[in-house]
């Protein structure tokens, strides 16, 4: 069978070899007679082993995903050595003695459960070759094969529009067999393993290492459904720089490494930071002018900046846009505006195709598939049985088809988010007031950032500080732990409802910093390009006497460029000791660069009688 | 050959941990979430692909349908198909879009323009029913563009 795949140019050049030498092996092995005392590593092997250091090599080190002393995987069955998680040294030598002395010849053995380091070990010590049994490794070919793969792509699926689990992004590989069908492709994913639905155990357990990641292996074309079609996510494609030999190392290292655990880290050890792991094997190293993909990474790795570490590295060349549903659905919207009848027929439900009588083709075509989409997601969720369903799609499938070939636009790529501002932000601003602030943002992104290449309206804000100096005196001002604001937008079709949450510390009128949390609801209207918002907000104060309030907000953003941005920000507040705030903030934005944006903002204040206007510039610098 | 290497991929799934919710024959096996309270709107329930259950699926949809006559051997367009049986009926439909093209792709049909108007004028004998399988859908395709 093996001999038909590679007539069929199915497996690639470099596990060909390893695969030949496999078979290699196999002859050997017959002549052995059964030793059942452990065999011991040549001397000569030792020698090399120790003269060049080898279990120093940088490779050796990635294969362990070894960083900062020890490897960051957990499983213990990972390592053939008691001490092989802390000492590189015991772990190689272990594995090459595991690997002489393992004679079994089934998918467990050693080589075919471990091609990765096997793979490397006997690139770098070929003697081992005449002394080793090598199994034949059925499944592990026949898994290869069926994959195929001849380019790798990393998938960057943006934000869900109203989720602040998804507001990071998520990224994920893809093994392409060929670029011209990558809907057959599958989907290398690393995932936190575990059946729990309570979002807050989740959270925690989440953020301390609670539970074990995993790589699996899936077809694209699921994913699309679940982020594209079911998420309304937008998905973007990197098609990655790597030479056959590069890419074979990436494979048979995600088949060794997907039997083991690592605790998983939302913030650190995560989905995004794991894939890196995979890059720098397959590169080795070179080529990333900055250095290896996983050490630019130390206490948080946000997906999109994983994915920015990568092309900076020069790792990508072009991207593909693929649109969510909700996108494509907007777009036939456009084309049949003009018709209310087209339109109303599609969001109908009754599916009467006499509606659609006196509409041009084009207005059809597009009200059908409009319906045809809109159908769908009803159906996937759960508002309509398969049955009826079933009916329904083949009626307005049938009639679309008679229409024939209509001319459709293509839809508008967004800004691409591995171009948009990067994620952690100081700034340093100057009050009319005469005093100066400084400020340092964690992560992500806030109402006053540059909305290119993010879900406008969704900000997310974690660990915000900020530091006043007046008066000749330093003060800590404001401390917000959480602040998530989504403001999503309503569109003809779906209605989401925006929601606040935030939790902090702020200066209250006596100057005393107090706890506080609010959270609130309302709604957002509008476009990606002009936005208002109106949300009632209560908020609870902690301090010597409890003080709560209740808040009215609205705001209107407009984004007139991909460097421009400016808004209107208002917020009336009542406070239960009868006390009244209003506030009125316009503010305008201007991005420099990725890393570079200069904010003018104009604040004035009424609190009962007492009136305040302030302006106020800022530098925003991100990095 | 054929039936072996069928059967190895059977066997395959069935030793890895594949979460089979929906082996994917026939139309209408989306993924189904129920999002009608209003928290779960609020909150939008996603995983973001961070939380799952591992799955090794280097599988093919074919798995647990039946295979299509013998004149369409072709595993690749055969398990593309039986994954994306709705997608695809969209696509022919409209004459145009990925799944088609993929569809051509595995097919190695040269002339694709002709072979997507050819689908799309014979929509209703591809998909000929709600109960049409995968491997139906294939043998009326392969016949349809002959």
């Amino acid at each position: 069978m093996t001999q038909v795949l590679i007539k069929k140019g199915a497996l690639q050049k470099g596990i060909i070899l390893f695969v030949v030498l496999l078979f290699s092996f196999v002859a050997e092995a017959k002549t052995k007679t059964k030793n059942m005392v452990a065999t011991q590593i040549p001397e000569i092997i030792l020698e090399k082993i120790h003269s060049n250091k080898l279990y120093n090599a940088p490779q050796w080190q990635r294969l362990l995903h070894y960083k900062n002393g020890k490897s960051e995987i957990d499983d213990p069955k990972f390592f053939f050595s008691a001490e092989g998680k802390f000492n590189l040294e015991a772990e190689l030598k272990a594995s090459i003695e595991k690997l002489i002395n393992d004679k079994s010849d089934d998918e467990k053995s050693t080589l075919c459960y471990y091609p990765s380091r096997s793979y490397w070990i006997l690139n770098q010590l070929p003697e081992l070759e005449k002394i080793i049994t090598a199994p034949n490794c059925k499944g592990l070919k026949k898994e290869l094969a069926a994959l195929d793969a001849k380019r790798a792509t990393l998938i960057l699926a943006s934000a869900h529009i109203n989720s602040p689990a998804s507001a990071f992004g998520h990224t994920f590989l893809r093994l392409d067999a060929s670029e011209d069908t990558p809907l057959v492709s599958y989907a290398v994913n690393y995932a936190a393993q575990t059946k729990e639905t309570n979002g807050i155990i989740y959270a925690y357990q989440g953020l301390f290492g609670g539970y074990g990641g995993r790589y699996s292996i899936e077809p694209y074309s699921k994913k699309i459904k679940t982020y594209s079609d079911l998420e309304q996510r937008d998905i973007w494609e990197y098609p990655l720089d790597l030479t056959q030999a590069e890419l074979d190392k990436l494979i048979l290292h995600i088949f060794e490494i997907r039997h083991f655990y690592a605790d998983y880290y939302f913030t650190s050890e995560n989905c995004s930071y794991n894939l890196l792991w995979l890059i720098d094997i397959a590169k080795e190293g070179v080529a990333t002018n900055s250095g290896e993909l996983v050490k630019q990474f130390k206490y948080k790795a946000i997906p999109i900046d994983t994915l920015r570490a990568v092309a900076d590295a020069g790792l990508v060349k072009e991207s593909v846009y693929r649109p969510s549903k909700r996108k494509k659905m907007l777009q036939k919207i456009k084309a049949i505006k003009n018709s209310p009848k087209a339109i109303r027929f599609a969001k109908s439900h009754d599916y009467d195709l006499n509606a659609l009588t006196g509409l041009s083709k084009k207005q059809k075509a597009n009200a059908l598939e409009l319906a045809t989409l809109l159908l769908q997601t009803d159906h996937s969720d759960a508002k309509i049985a398969k049955k009826e369903y079933l009916g329904h799609f083949l009626t307005l499938l049938n009639a679309r088809s008679e229409l024939g070939d209509i001319e459709s636009s293509d839809i508008k790529q967004p800004f691409a988010p591995v171009k948009s501002h990067l994620s952690t932000k100081m700034s340093l601003s100057y009050g009319s007031d005469d005093d100066a602030i400084l400020r340092m943002k964690v992560a992500y992104h806030d109402i006053y950032d540059n909305e290119s290449g993010y879900v406008p309206g969704a900000y997310i804000n974690f660990f915000d500080t900020a530091f006043k100096y007046k008066d000749n005196e330093l003060k800590l001002d404001e401390i917000n732990l959480l602040d998530i604001r989504s403001y999503a937008i309503q569109d003809p079709i779906f209605k989401p409802i925006s929601w606040q949450v935030a939790l902090g510390g702020k200066r209250n009128l006596d100057d005393s910093l107090d706890p506080y949390f609010q959270v609130g609801a309302g709604v957002t209207l509008g476009n990606e390009t002009l936005f208002s918002y109106a949300t009632v907000t209560p908020a609870f104060y902690i301090r010597n006497e409890s003080q709560q309030s209740i808040s009215a907000n609205v705001g209107l953003i407009y984004n007139p460029s991909s460097s421009l941005k400016t808004g209107l920000l208002g917020k009336k507040e009542w406070l239960t000791d009868d006390n009244e705030l209003l506030e009125i903030e316009p503010f305008i934005t201007y991005s420099v660069s990725k890393t570079t944006a200069l904010n003018l903002r104009y604040r004035h204040t009424e609190m009962n009688d007492d009136v305040k206007d302030e302006a106020i510039l800022s530098l925003f610098w991100y990095f | 050959m054929k039936k072996a290497i069928f059967a190895s991929i059977a066997l395959l799934v069935s030793t890895s941990t594949f979460a089979n919710e929906n082996t994917g024959c026939g139309l209408g096996n989306q993924v189904i979430q129920n999002q009608d309270s209003v928290l779960k709107q609020v909150l939008a329930v996603t995983t973001n692909g961070t939380i799952g259950n591992q799955t090794f699926g280097i599988t093919s949809g074919t798995v647990g349908c039946t295979k299509p006559a013998a004149f369409v051997s072709n595993d690749k367009a055969n398990s593309f198909v039986a994954d994306n049986m709705d997608t695809l009926a969209m696509d022919i439909s409209n004459g145009k879009g990925e799944s088609v093209d993929t569809l051509a792709t595995l097919l190695n049909v040269e002339d694709k323009a002709t072979f997507k108007a050819k689908l799309q004028n014979n929509f209703a004998k591809i998909y000929s029913s709600s109960d049409v399988t995968s491997a139906q859908v294939i043998e009326n395709i392969v016949a349809v563009a002959g």
